[in-house]
């Protein structure tokens, strides 16, 4: 019964779509007491972009890294 | 008696997370299970973490407890076990770890009646990333921004979390 409703929520949230492999079923438990704490300090810096009045500047990552998929 | 030992843990450690933190653990990570996991080792190590190890089942089953910040998964798995890594029967205690797993059913708490999420949460890690389902593609993409934010800070404040009793949440 468990199972059957957790197949079913996670299909629900895949826009009913039955199949065999879901992709809205990525599931975080965690203890609800804690809460990250975010700091934006980066050894190499990420891309980034910004917006002033109509122009978007978009800046590439200063440090690429090749990786591979598995 | 277990639920009430487990409460016990949790209320614990929720109450001294800021004391825990060695400048140890909190600047190491692990990739375990047989691929490792490449895609986020870079991300975690340009937020200062050290290199990663890469720790196989045989390994941590010999320690008794393993302290690290994150642990960092892909391999077969079911919700009784992350593969390669742990099962329910894993007796090795953990520092306040956040573990993302990208093996099949790993967070299927309800297809078992012991799950591996509960006892990796039980025995000291605070956070479980990992899928009810089957694992897909899609759902590394979604481990990548997840682990973006959480390592976008400092080592150990990446993931040994600030007390508050708000849910889980940015």
């Amino acid at each position: 019964m468990q199972s059957a409703f957790n197949k079913a929520t996670v299909r629900f949230l895949d826009e009913g779509k039955m199949r065999p492999y879901d992709l809205q079923n990525e599931t975080l438990y965690c203890d609800p007491a804690l809460r990250p704490n975010f700091i934006d300090e980066m050894i190499t810096n990420p891309a980034s972009a910004t917006v002033k009045d109509d122009i978007v500047t978009v800046t590439a990552p200063s440090h690429w890294t090749p990786t591979a998929i598995h | 008696m277990d639920s009430l030992c487990r409460g016990t843990l949790l209320a614990g450690r929720s109450v001294n997370y800021a004391h825990l933190r060695n400048g140890y653990w909190d600047q190491r990570f692990i990739e375990a299970g047989s691929w490792g996991f490449p895609e986020l080792r870079e991300l975690f190590q340009n937020v200062g973490f050290l290199s990663s190890e890469h720790l196989c089942k045989v390994d941590i089953s010999k320690r008794k407890t393993l302290e690290v910040a994150a642990f960092l998964h892909k391999d077969d798995s079911n919700s009784e076990g992350l593969g390669n890594v742990a099962d329910v029967s894993t007796s090795t205690l953990y520092a306040p770890a956040l573990v993302i797993s990208r093996g099949c059913n790993s967070a299927g708490i309800d297809e078992c009646n012991s799950s591996i999420a509960g006892r990796m949460l039980g025995r000291g890690c605070i956070c479980f990333v990992g899928v009810s389902c089957n694992a897909t593609a899609q759902n590394t993409l979604t481990e990548v921004a997840f682990a973006l934010q959480t390592s976008n800070a400092r080592p150990g404040y990446a993931i040994c979390f600030q007390q508050s009793y708000g849910a889980f949440s940015r």
